[in-house]
């Protein structure tokens, strides 16, 4: 049976016909041509596909389509405005973040969602909030350097 | 005598090949792909589409070991949406293999393995192609296992192939030098077995294959692989095609370490995109990466070694036997390099070595970082560490002592051209603060030092050659494109390679692309395996860069109707003496406009010198042309409650001939140790009567953030004749010193010596309980004899 | 397999859907459990019953006697998060804390964590210290469970046909009380339990000479439990004897299994040298 849901995503409002078995992963990949959004695993575990639903990091591969209805999405696409890179985007850059890039979209996600709510984390706290990104390429050591200098720039541009 | 104007023109950085170099090479680069990647726009096989493409979905054996009754798909066929259905007779039933053909793409009248293909389906979507596999109905009559490689070898197991005897894939063995002379006139010897576990790549983009065929019958594959080369060369033959009938495009790769090279799957994809007469994508699932992928090979190493008093080591008896698993991957390549590399890092010249590959009935292995001279390298570095404790000499300096030199030959004829090996040891024992750290022991703590040695290619690994070619075209647009059939999988070759040419051409990054390998396109490459692509590729790319320049500045003499040789490159520009200057696109447009549209095409090859294959029985040879050293130091903690081991703390320091991406380097050996130490601590594919147990991220641990110690990082550059600018390989070097490192830090801390791998905390626990037993009898003993 | 999704309005109209498709259905809150388990095929609903935005599972308050009162559809997230629970459950926080990734946690439930009942249900061992009381709503009316009794074996609770778990109460804190929360995982990392212990102790109210420690555990029997022999014991006396008493009685409380996270003999090891550890530093917390 198809459920209409009306769901925003990336600020722009969509209306679709779901089955009750699609995930958010799936929509968004394939309704909405959104790819960005990984799948590493299909369980929750890997992060890959990690989303923010109304500013909070979810494994869209968990999360049923249908239970969108009503809510924001933020994905990977959704942070950059035109060219210009959002913060946390730069700092994986030029820290050298970045090797096969898949874990990529889904560490960043995580590490928004992180510094909306704790603006100066320090490394503990930023290593614990990528805990559910596993990445095999990196042994993490640089994304932590990579959300830490986002945060500072952050701070910085706060302040003014 | 030179003209005054020019030498003013002429800036300091001008070297004698005219171009101003602007120290790309050395230089951090976070990647030429990097944005891409940050803003989710770099489209991997998976998120990629193409018209009417459907998606395939594999049956698999559910038995480790049956023979096939009879397959009825009539079910499947008729199911909605479902576009083709093939099994082994829809195939040419050809034997394949990338070492030994023993394997049909879809098994005939055998399943060898939980995960052997058996059947696959081709429909619109996923879920209708996974319905249609619950309808594929297979009689099967089962068969006896045999899962452990000690139990497959003795008379009497099931045989898995009738070809082979005892379940052995090959075997074979050497010895050089004196071995029993050098046993007897060794003070100490020690014996002791090692064993290592099947462990999975998990690189985060699980594999996808895409075929297609044109009206003409010439198939298509795109793939995330690491060999487009290789698997363009053999999958012809495999399905039976003339050669040059497949061409293979190279996706983006979210991943490989070497579990991304040939597999058999992707001839399903072929041969099920031929009978649905439309592209077809298989992509895998989590599970089925632990199901059906190709996992490091696991070992188990007999090894006997004798030393002097002095600290000299004196000989090395070996005996390897590796678990193929049903079929051969790359087993044959992996368990020769580990009976052979690992003897090189000291001035060792009498060895007796015996290696066995065989059959069981679990998943195929195959390649993975390391290709099993990690493994290799746990057994002799754990010993080393053994003889050192023996002898009651530091094992730091144990290793100085024996320690290979630059202009050795070692003792299976490697010529080590450059070598800072010795350099490695001191650097990480002064940024470990190795002696004061041992001299001030700590309960429940421990330091451990592990060195490694390992290739920059092996001439072994493709029997017809080694080396690398590359074409630099420079467009009308004055930007050039660096076209290569090695491949960059995440690890970054195409910044290595677009640093070259930027700095031979004197253009910066922005200017240059470096597309995926298309074998239509690209010159053909073997591929991105044994820490080759920056020594070899690199070299190519810098002399096709080189070839480049030299075209363009003959171009541009005729351009700016300048002296021949006067003209010096500098910033994308081309200027003449006189101030004239031309743009590169100035130049190649007009080279163009001479030329019937031609392109400046630079070209440019590289074959390693003075390497040979090693000889097949002996096993003597050099095989590479660069040989990177590497030495880890690493730091534990022990919880005496729960048996967790903490990393704390890894220093790093590797002989890499040259940096030419630092921020690239640094991450290499990062990720490196992170995949060490799950080797080491946490990793294991469990099979339990061949069913694989734990399939997936919940049950398979691999590190995460809470699990990284801290890491130091150091590189030291031997400057090495043959690699580009003096540059070795890197990738594997980063991980092979990890696993002894921690091993031999968690002898220190709590004298227990693990020979098994992974060292979990219920190792580690149990371990603790039996000493605290053995202490204690003991004790009472002592006490009860008075 | 077609699949249906609803989401009642009201909670009769949960339990009536549930009744009606019995095991064809299920009750789906976060869905951290559930998702995995259909994709693996471990569970097969053809119904999924969204509950978590019903009014009676939705909340977190304090309770007239003092105690606190969580709403069954309440997440990890909003458990660590929360200021009183911080200040008069630490325990509750820091076991939220630890369980699964922030993803995971934004949006599994504590009713979900506990209905799935797995063994080595994070939730279970601070829960069942705290001495809480499941209530439940059903087609016999409403229940009020004690904890302890909830579970019944691995993945089984008392919940019948058409039940649904709203929420649990915990009693007021008693003053002064310690805790202590140890989840033993393979890794450093994120990890299911392979051995997990709660204590909260405090002094006893009868006899403020004497203690009363409430010792749980998890992922070492059939169900989360409790180690009610040896809370007896350090009822009496908590000197180094009652201690080591305290301690082989834990062990004798436990009847874990081998299974790919662990031996039996590991988990026994590891029980007895947590236990102890823990029993110490939480008397020594106690004023």
């Amino acid at each position: 049976m198809k459920h209409t849901i009306a769901i925003t995503v990336n600020g722009t409002e969509e209306r679709l016909q779901v089955d009750a078995r699609q995930t958010l992963l799936e929509i968004l990949r394939e309704d909405l041509s959104l790819t960005g959004t990984k799948q590493g695993c299909g369980m929750g575990e890997c992060g890959a596909c990690t989303v923010l639903v109304d500013g909070m990091a979810v494994n869209a591969c968990l999360m049923l389509a249908i239970r969108c209805d009503g809510r924001e999405v933020l994905t990977i696409e959704g942070l950059s405005e035109g060219e210009q890179l959002h913060p946390l985007q730069q700092a994986f850059v030029e820290q050298g973040a970045i090797q096969c890039g898949f874990c990529t979209p889904g560490a960043i996600l995580s590490s928004k969602a992180l510094l909306d709510t704790n603006p100066s984390p320090d490394e503990a706290e930023v290593r614990e909030s990528l805990a559910g990104n596993l990445c095999r390429c990196t042994g993490y050591a640089k994304i932590v350097k990579a959300v830490l200098s986002a945060s500072k720039h952050q701070r910085g541009i706060a302040r003014g | 005598m030179a003209d005054p104007e020019i030498t003013d023109l002429i800036s300091p950085a001008l070297d004698s090949n005219h171009v101003a170099r602007i120290g790309v090479v050395g230089m951090p680069h976070p990647g030429v792909d990097a944005r891409a990647k940050a803003v989710g726009r770099l489209e991997y096989i998976t998120d990629m589409r193409l018209p009417k493409m459907l998606e395939g979905k594999i049956l698999r054996s559910p038995h480790p070991h049956a023979r096939i009754l009879n397959v009825d798909t009539q079910r499947a066929t008729r199911l909605p949406g479902v576009r083709a259905v093939i099994t082994s007779k829809d195939t040419p039933r050809l034997l394949y293999g990338p070492m030994i053909a023993d394997q049909y793409p879809l098994a005939v009248d055998r399943v060898r393995y939980v995960g052997d293909a058996v059947a696959a389906v081709a429909a619109i979507d996923t879920y209708t192609a996974t319905e249609a596999l619950s309808l594929i109905d297979v009689d099967y009559e089962i068969l006896p296992p045999v899962f452990d490689p000690m139990e497959a070898i003795l008379p009497g197991a099931p045989q898995l192939h009738d070809v082979k005897t005892r379940n052995i894939a090959l075997t074979a063995g050497w010895q050089r030098g004196e071995v029993d002379e050098a046993f007897r006139a060794s003070d100490v010897i020690l014996e002791q077995r090692f064993q290592t576990q099947l462990v999975h790549q998990c690189y985060m983009e699980p594999m996808a294959a895409i075929a297609a065929w044109d009206t003409h019958g010439r198939l298509t594959l795109w793939l995330p692989i690491q060999v487009p080369g290789l698997a363009q060369w053999n999958y012809a033959a495999a399905l039976g095609l003339a050669p040059g009938r497949v061409r293979v495009v190279q996706t983006e790769m979210g991943g490989a370490f070497g579990g991304k090279l040939e597999h058999s799957f992707h001839l399903v994809c072929a041969l099920l995109s031929q009978a649905a007469g439309l592209p077809v994508r298989i992509a895998y699932t989590r599970e089925e990466e632990f199901e059906a992928g190709l996992p490091r090979v696991p070992f188990v190493i007999d090894l006997r070694v004798g030393a002097k008093r002095d600290g000299t080591l004196m000989a090395k008896q070996a005996d390897l036997f590796a678990d193929n698993g049903a079929y051969t991957s790359y087993g044959p390549a992996i368990l020769s390099a580990a009976a052979t590399r690992s003897d090189c890092l000291y001035r060792l010249n009498n060895v007796r070595t015996s290696m066995t590959l065989v059959y069981t009935n679990k998943v195929p292995t195959g390649c993975f970082r390391g290709f099993g001279n990690l493994q290799m390298h746990f057994a002799n570095e754990s010993m080393m560490d053994m003889l050192a404790y023996e002898l009651g000499v530091d094992p730091l300096d144990f290793r100085l002592k024996n320690a290979t030199h630059a202009g050795d030959v070692t003792v299976h004829g490697f010529q080590i051209g450059s070598c800072g090996l010795s350099e490695c040891l001191k650097q990480a024992a002064e940024l470990s603060r190795w002696r004061e750290t041992r001299s001030n022991p700590r309960r429940l703590h421990g330091i451990g030092v592990a060195a490694a040695i390992h290739v920059s290619s092996n001439r072994s690994f493709v029997p017809e050659f080694d080396g690398s070619a590359a074409i630099i075209r420079i467009g009308a647009d004055g930007k050039a494109t660096v076209l290569t059939g090695e491949v960059d999988m995440g690890q970054g070759s195409k910044t290595v390679f677009a640093q070259i040419a930027a700095e031979e051409l004197g253009l910066t990054l922005n200017d240059i692309s470096v597309p995926n390998a298309d074998t239509d396109l690209s010159p053909f490459g073997l591929g991105t395996w044994g820490s080759r692509a920056t020594t070899l590729g690199g070299n190519a790319v810098k002399a096709a860069a080189e070839d480049a320049r030299r075209k363009l500045l003959t171009a541009a003499t005729e351009l700016l109707d300048a002296r021949p040789g006067t003209l010096v490159i500098e910033g994308g520009f081309v200027r003449a003496p006189d101030g004239a200057r031309a743009s590169f696109a100035d130049v190649a447009k007009h080279f163009a406009y001479r030329n019937g549209g031609a392109p400046i095409l630079g070209q440019g090859h590289f074959v390693p010198p003075g390497v040979v294959p090693s000889d097949p029985r002996t096993k003597f040879g050099n095989v590479s042309c660069a040989y990177p050293f590497g030495v880890h130091v690493a730091e534990v903690e022990v919880n005496i409650d729960t048996g967790q081991v903490r990393v704390v703390r890894i220093v790093a320091a590797h002989d890499v001939g040259k940096v030419v991406n630092p921020l690239g380097a640094e991450g290499q050996v990062e990720g490196g140790i992170a995949q060490g130490m799950g080797f080491a601590l946490m990793e294991e594919m469990q099979v339990i009567s061949g069913k694989p147990a734990n399939p997936n991220f919940r049950d398979y641990k691999i590190p995460s953030t809470m699990d990284m110690p801290e890491i130091e990082c150091s590189f030291i550059e031997s400057q090495d004749p043959h690699g580009p600018y003096g540059a070795k390989g890197l990738a594997e070097p980063a991980i092979i010193p990890t696993p002894p490192a921690i091993a031999n830090a968690l002898f220190d801390a709590l004298k227990i010596r693990f020979t098994e791998l992974p060292i979990t905390p219920q190792k580690v626990l149990m371990a603790i309980q039996q000493t605290k037993a053995h202490e204690a009898s003991s004790y009472r003993g002592g006490e009860a004899s008075g | 397999m077609d699949l249906e999704y609803y989401e009642p309005q009201t909670l009769a109209e949960a339990m009536s859907l549930l009744d009606c498709y019995g095991t064809e259905a299920l009750a789906i809150a976060g869905g951290t459990d559930v998702i995995p388990s259909m994709r693996s095929g471990e569970l097969v609903p053809s119904h999924l019953v969204g509950i978590h935005k019903l009014r009676e599972l939705t909340g977190l308050r304090e309770t007239p006697e003092g105690g606190l009162w969580v709403g069954a559809s309440t997440t990890f997230t909003t458990l660590l998060r929360s200021l009183d629970i911080h200040r008069r459950y630490p325990l509750l926080a820091e076991m939220a804390r630890s369980m699964g990734t922030p993803q995971v946690r934004n949006v599994a439930t504590l009713g979900g964590n506990l209905c799935n009942a797995s063994p080595c249900a994070d939730s279970a061992p601070v829960l069942l210290c705290l001495d809480a009381v499941a209530w439940t709503e059903g087609p016999n009316g409403s229940r009020k469970v004690p904890l302890v009794s909830f579970f019944t074996g691995p993945g089984s609770t008392i919940l019948v046909r058409g039940e649904i778990l709203v929420g649990v109460e915990l009693p007021p804190p008693a003053v002064g009380t310690a805790g202590s929360y140890m989840k033993v995982g393979r890794n450093l990392g994120v990890d299911l339990a392979v051995v997990s212990l709660a204590i909260a102790g405090c002094q006893s109210e009868k006899n403020p000479s004497r203690h009363c420690l409430h010792i749980a555990l998890g992922a070492v029997a059939p169900t989360p439990i409790r180690a009610n022999v040896a809370e007896s014991i350090l009822a009496e006396e908590v000197d180094e004897n009652a201690i080591r008493a305290a301690i082989s009685a834990t062990v004798e409380a436990i009847s874990p299994i081998s299974d790919l996270r662990g031996t039996a003999e590991y988990r026994t090891l590891v029980v007895a040298n947590i236990a102890g550890r823990a029993i110490r530093h939480v008397l020594s917390l106690i004023p």
